[in-house]
């Protein structure tokens, strides 16, 4: 399979934001962030191994691993800043298939962003608080922006999906 | 015997330090917007108004992506070269359509039947000329002005609707991407 062209100008995150936390976050609202946290966790792992397989998008990659660490970051904050906690990542994670070659890590990414937007959606559906309705539209679109990034890179078509996270 | 009576006074009436300090206090309340020798005039009084009520936004959610999903579809009439890349971002804003619409339903079913008897097809509706940039650059202000009412429509809506609209403004965000 011939190596795709790098996408010319990788998606930049958005700058994750924890303001205006609430002072005690609601069980169903922890629970869910402690999901997208766990999504997050996994997706910087995940672009560590795709990273190694898929060198024709290591500039798009290092881009979106980045995004990824920084949410990951910006969410424990907000699930200690509510009083829950934020469980530290695990070493490694077991893999829905395994990865072996470019075609394999880009159908990684493509498991690892629609976990990580169904998480962000499930936030946005867990709360009635503004800043964190803002926070789950900031991961959801980023989980998009960059799915479609990585498709494009691929010359995938189409490079969208109309519901991101809808399960 | 001379007498030493204390001579007689011949100075004005009023004192002239109390005469500047009096045309002075007068020049400051007149500076100050005062005018001492103004009848009095009408009270003024602050009165607020009531912010006007929050409307529903789902008819201006579904307005617009049927507007933007018609100029899809004429752009794609326009220049066949675009097909590849704007038929799939149509096929999302139909998608759209169909889930705002069926949404509208679950609490008004009239509302709902009303729209979906408009039809998605205008020719007359206009798409921007002068080449395909054009067009492109179009549909990308479509798409980012979309994203913005969908964006400020989450806040406030119910959670269900919230998690909706936030994954058509995610799409959306997307489809910049595809349009950049």
């Amino acid at each position: 399979m011939s190596s795709p062209t790098p996408s010319a100008t990788p998606a930049a995150p958005a700058t994750p934001t924890t303001s205006a936390p609430p002072a005690k976050l609601a069980a169903a609202a922890a629970k869910a962030l402690q999901a997208a946290l766990a999504a997050e966790q996994v997706a910087v792992w995940a672009y560590d191994l795709v990273a190694a397989y898929d060198t024709a998008d290591a500039d798009t990659i290092a881009t979106i691993r980045a995004g990824h660490l920084a949410r990951q970051g910006a969410t424990a904050s907000l699930l200690l800043g509510g009083g829950a906690a934020a469980p530290d990542p695990a070493a490694a994670y077991a893999l829905p298939k395994p990865v072996t070659d470019t075609a394999s890590a880009r159908t990684l990414t493509a498991i690892v962003e629609n976990d990580c937007a169904q998480a962000w959606r499930a936030v946005i559906g867990a709360t009635d608080t503004g800043s964190l309705r803002t926070a789950g539209l900031a991961g959801l679109s980023d989980s998009a922006v960059w799915l479609t990034t990585l498709k494009l890179a691929a010359k995938a078509n189409p490079s969208t999906v109309p519901f991101p996270g809808r399960p | 015997m001379h007498s030493s009576s204390p001579p007689a006074l011949s100075g004005p009436l009023i004192a002239r330090r109390t005469l500047l300090v009096g045309a002075g206090t007068a020049a400051a309340l007149a500076c100050a917007g005062c005018n001492p020798f103004a009848t009095p005039t009408k009270i003024t009084q602050t009165v607020t108004a009531a912010p006007a009520p929050v409307a529903d936004p789902m008819p201006t959610l579904i307005a617009t992506t049927r507007l933007h999903l018609v100029r899809l579809t004429n752009a794609i009439a326009a220049d066949k070269t675009l097909a590849v890349q704007l038929t799939p971002l149509r096929n999302d804003r139909l998608s759209h359509l169909t889930g705002l619409i069926d949404e509208l339903g679950r609490t008004s079913p009239q509302a709902a039947a009303v729209e979906k008897k408009k039809p998605n097809a205008d020719p007359a509706i206009s798409v921007p000329t002068g080449g395909s940039v054009q067009v492109v650059t179009g549909m990308r202000s479509d798409a980012a002005l979309a994203q913005g009412l969908f964006t400020d429509a989450v806040g406030s809506a119910s959670r269900y609707r919230a998690a909706l609209f936030g994954s058509i403004a995610a799409c959306l965000a997307s489809h910049r991407v595809v349009l950049a």
